[in-house]
């Protein structure tokens, strides 16, 4: 049985194309469409990882990840974040908040799963 | 004794003792140096009044502002009497004896006297009782030193002349030194007050960029009330926001030895601030380190720079809205690729291949896409000052073969050879990786878009010890001197016209330039051998950029 990956991201698109990608690399995939949602799954579900879009409605992920850490029951999951700014500001308030790294937008698929690797191994 | 002329001195015959000239220059040395004219005069005129055992001693200068000739010291006159011994001179007119405030006997009359004489010895009672030696200040004569014996003394001897004109060309040397202090002095205080008192804000620096002077105007538009500035580093001083454009501007202008100005909305501890900066190079050492002065003014009120600003931040925004725009679509765009293969569409192997080749096409394509919306985003920081590095040691060579490599279809496709000269034991350099490499990526495939077919393009390497340098060269179209530097400007095309062969949106080489500067180096465009183009990019060793 693959590891349980979260994939919460507010753009359909972008969802389905990381779940099909890490699908087909024998992860288990459950995917949130905003903040709230991620939150919920996260306790639900409880995925080995969590790959968390910053900017998302309702929620924003710099947020979530502060209450998932917050929370004893989700605070040992590894949150990578996600986003599209490149800024070294971003970055830094995403690892502040807790996440364990820090992925910019249009990433290559493979150094997705690279990384992944690197986390849950 | 009356009447006789001097006679060479002593009994023996000889000049003067060289035990003479050795105590007038042992006593004179101090005085050179003095700082001020009032001192040195005061001092020649006692020393020299004691070393030919004279009752008086003077000296007078002509004042060319005042068109006066003036008493500057006399060791007979009470001093608070001097300054106010003085009168108009006329052309020619070098110097007189003052004995007090009404008598103004006047011994000379013009320099040809001194011309043909050089001192003068002249006879009062009826012996030589009076020496007068010309003050030569820059191969003319300034003015005169007079000494004088009384009625009764005895007679001053052609040695003394001799030995008066020998302190005198010292004593003339310090008063130029004392007046070129006194002016320094003069032009410093009121350049001082002019800066004070501009409506702009000015702040001068030292070489490693420590605050060595700020006006008024600048502590009031960007300072504290009572900020304590003065050998602070300007890193400290200002807002980092506000630094980092004027780092570039400073780094920019000391490079190019040149003014440089920038207009830049920045928001500051005070709410959103439009500036206009200015940076210029001061005094520049030879070894490129340089003084500067920032010149910074508020602008915000201006209503064109209110209409420019607008557009500018719907510019800004907009460029910004787009890139994130286009990463979403790129990102769905990349992470399908892989997914082809797992489709099943390959039925055979020349479907295959072809999806082989498809993909590849969606790869490249995507990732110049991505190229185009990071470089963009990233000048948008630049042009905002708000891009920092992130830097860490790096073998060089690793990361150039990297980007070559990326680059070896393009390449392949114009059949460029490489031409590798590596340094040996180049040291590792910090920089930012992803920065470095994307600067380093401009450069090549410039390189490569104009390299004619075939050529080679040169990659070297080397080290001074204090920078790492990287030599690209192709042999290409040569590159005018004049736009040697207008290609580094932002959104240039070397060729405007609209088959042009090369593309691009002409950011590449405005972002590598900065990203050099950013690093503390510099980018530079050469003439290497036999009609080769070099682009020089050079990283200092041994300080890592300074946001590590």
């Amino acid at each position: 049985m693959g590891k349980k990956i979260l994939v919460a991201d507010d753009e359909d698109d972008v969802k389905v194309v990381v779940q099909l990608f890490l699908e087909s690399k024998g992860f288990e995939i459950v995917t949130a469409y905003d903040g709230l949602d991620a939150l919920d799954k996260a306790r639900k579900e409880r995925p080995d990882l969590i790959l968390l879009d910053l900017m998302m409605p309702v929620v924003d992920g710099f947020e979530v990840c502060k209450k998932l850490k917050a929370h004893p029951e989700t605070a040992a999951i590894p949150v990578v974040m996600i986003s599209a700014s490149a800024q070294a500001e971003s970055k830094q308030r995403g690892l502040d908040a807790g996440a364990v790294d820090y992925i910019i937008k249009p990433f290559q698929p493979e150094a997705l799963d690279t990384l992944i690797h690197k986390i849950l191994d | 004794m009356g009447g006789r002329a001097a006679q060479p001195n002593g009994m023996n015959g000889t000049s003067i003792a060289a035990d003479d000239y050795l105590r007038l220059f042992e006593a004179l040395s101090p005085l050179v140096g003095a700082t001020s004219l009032d001192k040195l005069s005061r001092g020649a005129t006692r020393l020299v009044a004691d070393l030919l055992q004279a009752e008086a001693c003077s000296i007078v200068l002509y004042d060319a502002k005042h068109r006066q000739l003036r008493l500057r010291a006399a060791t007979h006159i009470p001093e608070a009497d001097w300054a106010s011994i003085r009168h108009d001179a006329n052309e020619g007119l070098v110097g007189s004896v003052f004995r007090s405030r009404s008598d103004k006997a006047l011994l000379l009359k013009s320099e040809a006297e001194f011309e043909e004489r050089g001192v003068v010895l002249k006879e009062r009672y009826g012996h030589p009782s009076c020496v007068i030696a010309p003050l030569r200040i820059d191969k003319r004569t300034r003015g005169v030193m007079n000494i004088a014996k009384r009625r009764t003394g005895t007679p001053f001897t052609q040695d003394d002349a001799r030995l008066a004109e020998a302190a005198c060309r010292v004593i003339a040397a310090g008063i130029k030194n004392a007046e070129d202090f006194e002016e320094s002095v003069q032009v410093h205080d009121r350049l001082e007050e002019i800066l004070e008192s501009l409506h702009i804000g000015v702040v001068a620096f030292d070489q490693e960029l420590r605050v060595t002077h700020v006006n008024q105007r600048f502590r009031e538009l960007l300072l504290e009330p009572g900020a304590r500035v003065r050998g602070r580093k300007l890193r400290k001083v200002l807002e980092p926001g506000l630094f980092y454009v004027c780092k570039r501007l400073i780094q920019d202008s000391i490079h190019r030895r040149a003014v440089k100005q920038e207009r830049s909305v920045l928001l500051l501890g005070r709410g959103e601030m439009t500036l206009e900066i200015t940076a210029s190079p001061a005094q520049c050492a030879g070894d490129g380190q340089c003084d500067g002065l920032l010149m910074i003014e508020d602008v915000g009120q201006d209503e064109e720079v209110k209409r420019l600003r607008e557009a500018d931040s719907i510019k800004g925004g907009f460029l910004r809205t787009i890139s994130h725009e286009l990463r979403t679509p790129l990102t769905v765009i990349r992470g399908a690729i892989p997914l082809l293969k797992g489709c099943g569409g390959a039925v055979n192997d020349s479907s295959a291949k072809m999806l082989g080749k498809v993909e590849d096409l969606l790869r490249t394509n995507v990732n110049r896409l991505s190229g185009v919306v990071n470089t963009i985003l990233d000048v948008v920081e630049i042009d905002n000052g708000s891009l920092r590095l992130n830097c860490c040691p790096v073998d060089l060579h690793g990361m150039m073969r990297e980007e070559i490599e990326r680059l070896s279809e393009a390449a392949a496709r114009k059949n460029v050879r490489w031409a590798f000269g590596w340094g040996p034991d180049l040291p590792e350099v910090a920089v930012d990786r992803q920065r470095l490499g994307q600067a380093l990526h401009e450069l090549f495939d410039n390189a490569i878009k104009f390299s004619p077919p075939g050529a080679p393009i040169n990659v070297r390497t080397y080290t001074d010890g204090e920078t790492v340098s990287i030599w690209i060269g192709n042999y290409g179209e040569p590159i005018a001197k004049k736009k040697r530097d207008e290609i580094f400007e932002k959104f240039y095309q070397l060729d405007q016209s609209t088959t042009r062969e090369t593309s691009g949106v002409g950011l590449g080489l405005y972002l590598a330039r900065n990203v050099a500067l950013l690093h503390r180096g510099s980018l530079d465009v050469i003439d290497g051998e036999r009609g080769e183009t070099v682009f020089l990019l050079k990283l200092p060793l041994g300080q890592p950029c300074a946001e590590c």
